[in-house]
């Protein structure tokens, strides 16, 4: 599905069986993790409001779910919570973007469950390397696992 | 409404001290209308601005990033881009610009000097207003590309703030012989004023770092070049190793403290000479420094001499010594407990025996901690 950017939820990466969630309110950083995890094999939707990333999350599986902690409607520890409260999520790595640069932020993610936290302003490249080092060691947890 | 007015009026004829006070609440009644315009204005201005951001949004769709690598699609997006005023266009390029790196950061800087930003900021960044030249520094520091170094070179002279964000972008863009025309004329005569130069300095890639040492003994400021050493001692060390012992054996005392402290980021047989050359230096800030650097090197080379260091007649040139040896083992230990006992200078066994009491008490705590 070609990429459309706006409100409209996107879709795009033919996929290697892995795939990423991106819930970002803010156009500029949603354009650009767009164009940087678009350039991965990774299946990837974008949305931009808490309820269309809770609505994703219900009906499909993801690996990594990249959430901003400030979203509409649901925010980003919401959904966390949601997440690490439903056992058939359980396998979703959750990596937060925030705005809120204070250690208690940081804190209160890490608690319910974050596996990464990434303060604003945030290189997008280095987000997208982040998700791959949280996919090798989903990996690696469930080598060890089977 | 009359009642109002006689109410002021009897105020106005009743006596200097109320005339005063009521001249008071009148002006101070039209600053404040002043303000409620200013303010109305500014928020018409923003909900203007806001508007046309998500008009753009809007006929741009899909963004920039999602064209860029089709030549038609992007010449298509530029167009409708196009009519849009400057502050719009460069509302939504800047951010994509800070936020990307490399190739992809390129391209979005061609597409803002074809949308004629580039030629905006050069035309701006020569005005004679020096806030619209702060303005346009501070977009160039991160658009400004080799062609703009020439401009960069003449702003870097501007005031200071402005001669910063010039040098910085500088030092991105610039060839080595441009970068030392600003260095030429650097004054430091504050340690706090050399980060812009350090900030310069790192924006530089290591093959024009290198050739900007070819011109350091040409740098007249003795501050700058002992902070181009430091840079280069960080950066590039196998440049700055051939330049040590000149900056050793120079006249300035800037230029041989600085050949210290970049002897203890460097790890050659060369700069451990320059390091115990300085250490005999007759100036005391100099060995010092030489102290500092040896402890930072360590061996037994390094031990030997800030045992020698620690008896020296500077306070701070033994202070530096003994916390070296600290930080040097079972050696530096050794070291210490020696010349708490043996040693002939009254300072020198004192401080030997203050480093050793908080050696014991750091290993004393370290082990109750484990």
């Amino acid at each position: 599905m070609r990429a459309v950017a706006g409100a409209v939820p996107t879709e795009r990466g033919s996929g290697n069986g892995v795939a990423v969630l991106v819930a970002e309110g803010d156009s500029t950083s949603r354009e650009l993790l767009e164009y940087y995890l678009g350039r991965t094999s990774w299946r990837t939707v974008v949305v931009t409001t808490g309820e269309e990333a809770h609505r994703h999350l219900r009906s499909e599986r993801f690996d990594v779910a990249v959430l901003d902690v400030s979203l509409e409607h649901r925010s980003g520890f919401d959904l966390l919570r949601e997440i690490r409260d439903d056992k058939q999520l359980s396998h979703t790595r959750v990596m937060l973007l925030s705005e809120d640069g204070r250690d208690g932020t940081e804190l209160k993610a890490f608690e319910l469950g974050a596996s990464d936290f990434v303060r604003r302003p945030f290189a997008p490249a280095v987000v997208v390397a982040r998700v791959k080092r949280l996919l090798i060691r989903r990996n690696g947890a469930m080598g060890e696992q089977s | 409404m009359s009642a109002i007015s006689g109410f002021f009026g009897s105020l106005w004829h009743s006596g200097g001290a109320y005339r005063a006070v009521l001249v008071l609440v009148a002006v101070e009644g039209v600053l404040m209308a002043l303000c409620a315009c200013w303010l109305s204005f500014t928020a018409i201005l923003m909900r203007r601005d806001r508007k046309l951001d998500a008009a753009f949004a809007r006929k741009a769709a899909p963004g920039l990033l999602a064209v860029l690598a089709d030549e038609k699609a992007l010449r298509a997006w530029q167009a409708r881009a196009g009519r849009f005023p400057k502050a719009v266009l460069r509302r939504y390029l800047e951010p994509r610009i800070m936020a990307t790196t490399g190739n992809l950061n390129a391209r979005i800087v061609d597409v803002y000097s074809r949308l004629g930003l580039l030629a905006k900021d050069m035309q701006q960044a020569e005005s004679r207003a020096w806030r619209t030249r702060m303005k346009a520094m501070r977009r160039l520091v991160f658009v400004a590309g080799p062609q703009q170094a020439e401009l960069l070179v003449r702003r870097s002279r501007d005031l200071h703030a402005i001669g910063v964000l010039a040098a910085m972008a500088l030092g991105r863009v610039g060839t080595p012989r441009q970068v030392f025309e600003v260095l030429r004329h650097i004054e430091l005569p504050r340690r706090l004023m050399a980060q812009p130069v350090h900030a310069m300095l790192d924006a530089m890639d290591q093959e024009r770092l290198a050739k900007l040492m070819d011109l350091w003994s040409e740098t007249p400021s003795p501050t700058v070049r002992r902070v181009l050493l430091e840079v280069a001692a960080r950066r590039v060390p196998w440049v700055c190793e051939r330049y040590l012992p000149l900056a050793a054996g120079n006249s300035s005392v800037e230029v041989r403290i600085g050949a210290a402290r970049s002897c203890g980021m460097l790890a050659g047989v060369s700069s451990m000479k320059v390091a115990l050359r300085l250490a005999i230096d007759e100036v005391p800030q100099v060995r010092a420094q030489a102290a500092r650097a040896l402890g930072r090197r360590g061996g037994s080379g390094s031990v030997d001499a800030l045992a020698g260091l620690a008896e020296d007649r500077d306070f701070w040139v033994r202070q530096n010594a003994v916390a070296a040896l600290r930080e040097q083992g079972d050696a530096g230990r050794r070291a210490l407990e020696e010349l708490s006992v043996s040693s002939r200078d009254d300072f020198a066994r004192d401080a030997a025996r203050q480093e050793l009491e908080q050696l014991l008490l750091f290993t004393e705590t370290g082990e109750a901690a484990s």
